[in-house]
């Protein structure tokens, strides 16, 4: 769950960088940009989440 | 002028040294002191090594690739040791001076969230990582004129991601790699039960938190100004308007910190309310060149909000053990400090939002990766927590051999759970 979380961490940047550097039209960036950003969210909270599992199994 | 305000900056980093030990428990207190001054001895060594040698200054050597017909900059391309530097170039050398104390600021970050159980040697091993790879990259992508600092010319956002003097540079950069340390090293020993029940460890001098405070609002003036001097040509006469700007937002901050513990808890809360101040100070430092008064008061007063929140949230819903709240303070904070630039300044226009979404994003998708990995295969090798023996004795007796407050009995450990 961890590596899946900061996997997706990086793919949400990748799509972020992407978007700015390839596509031209200030909207489609725009949406883009966000699309990366909520990937980002959900690899974060993956990653919260497996570590919390691992504090509470371990306290 | 300049060169006086960056001499300031030390007593940024004793302020936040000072909070840190303060807010961490009496059988280590010597020991987060002597970490902080080891801190501010590696990092200003490893930068100068190696740190500058990759992030560079604006204009100077780099490493760049083409995408789509756009010049990308990544990594600047300067020699080790300074040996590139002309020492009669002020804005360089200024600069540099400047981010030797900035990466010991960013250093001091993961002490707090380490407290209590982050070897000393683990500490200065981590802080080389930081100082000589993760803050100089970021950093050139925003100070050295990196792709970041490249996309309001490039892609039309604004005037590329700004971040005056290190919300996001320093602070976010220091306020995740916290986040990757508390999580490596786990929690202390009885923070939580099996349940997920968090036990309250509170800090033991709040005397020294509250000094810290003060001692780093003089340093955060000088941080300020001399940042937005060199990295964002404010001329010399706006400093006075970044000085009130700072002082504003960390009032706020720290009067709406107390007013939210006064009125969840029935009385403020000192350690909360010093959070609080730090972390206006800490949201001050992207936007404080670009706001205009009652505006710095905004940024303050939601900086102060949003640290009790964020503590409760971490500590008691996430399970994060961050003794010093500085994922709270320097994370939160310092994002909120960059998207204030978007919301609320005068360099709002324009697609100024776009580029300070890209940056967060960066920070959070690339930096955290990067920072949580290289502590996470450091702590493979050489492992970074203390040992057993270490976790019941405190840091002091167990590393140092003698407490820091040898004439005074200090308190067993009432907060384990035996």
């Amino acid at each position: 769950m961890k590596l899946m979380g900061f996997l997706l961490l990086l793919a949400g940047w990748g799509l972020v960088v992407s978007a700015i550097a390839m596509l031209p039209s200030p909207t489609a960036r725009a949406s883009f940009v966000l699309a990366g950003v909520g990937v980002e969210l959900g690899g974060l909270a993956l990653v919260v989440r497996s570590h919390y599992v691992v504090t509470i199994k371990k306290p | 002028m300049c060169f006086l305000l960056i001499l300031l900056i030390p007593l940024a980093c004793v302020g936040l040294a000072l909070v840190n030990t303060g807010l961490g428990r009496s059988r280590s207190a010597a020991h987060a002191m002597l970490s902080s001054l080891c801190v501010l001895a590696v990092a200003a060594l490893v930068y100068v090594v190696l740190g500058f040698s990759f992030e560079g200054a604006d204009g100077r050597p780099a490493h760049t690739f083409i995408v789509a017909g756009k010049t990308w900059n990544w990594i600047a391309a300067e020699p080790l040791f300074l040996r590139g530097i002309r020492w009669n170039s002020l804005p360089t050398a200024l600069g540099l001076l400047l981010q030797i104390f900035g990466v010991g600021l960013a250093g001091l970050i993961p002490v707090s969230s380490g407290a209590d159980r982050w070897k000393l040697s683990a500490t200065c091993a981590s802080t080389a990582l930081l100082a000589g790879l993760t803050y100089p990259l970021f950093a050139h992508w925003v100070w050295g004129g990196g792709w970041l600092a490249q996309s309001g010319t490039n892609y039309g956002l604004g005037r590329g991601f700004l971040d005056g003097s290190g919300s996001g540079t320093i602070h976010v950069v220091g306020g995740l790699t916290a986040l990757s340390i508390t999580w490596i090293l786990g929690p202390r020993p009885g923070k939580y039960s099996s349940e997920g029940i968090s036990a309250a460890i509170p800090g033991h001098n709040a005397v020294l938190v509250l000094l810290g405070c003060m001692l780093a609002w003089l340093g955060w003036l000088g941080l300020n100004a001399s940042g937005a001097i060199l990295f964002v040509g404010v001329e010399t006469p706006g400093v006075v308007l970044i000085g009130l700007n700072t002082t504003l937002a960390a009032a706020a901050s720290g009067l709406t910190a107390a007013v939210v513990t006064r009125v969840r808890f029935g009385r403020p809360d000192a350690s909360l309310v010093a959070n609080g101040w730090m972390a206006g100070l800490v949201a001050s430092s992207a936007a404080a060149a670009f706001l205009k008064p009652a505006a710095a008061i905004l940024v303050g007063a939601v900086a102060g909000g949003l640290v009790p929140f964020a503590v409760d949230l971490l500590e008691f819903k996430l399970a994060i053990d961050d003794p010093g709240g500085a994922v709270s303070v320097h994370a939160v904070g310092g994002i909120w400090g960059l998207l204030s630039v978007a919301l609320l300044s005068e360099a709002s226009a324009g697609g100024q939002w776009l580029a300070q979404v890209v940056g967060v994003a960066t920070l959070i998708g690339f930096v955290f990766p990067l920072t949580y990995g290289l502590n996470w295969l450091l702590d493979r090798y050489f492992r970074q927590r203390v040992d057993v023996e270490g976790d019941w004795h405190g840091m002091d007796l167990h590393e140092l051999g003698a407490g820091a407050y040898p004439e005074f009995d200090i308190h067993s450990d009432e907060f384990i759970q035996r």
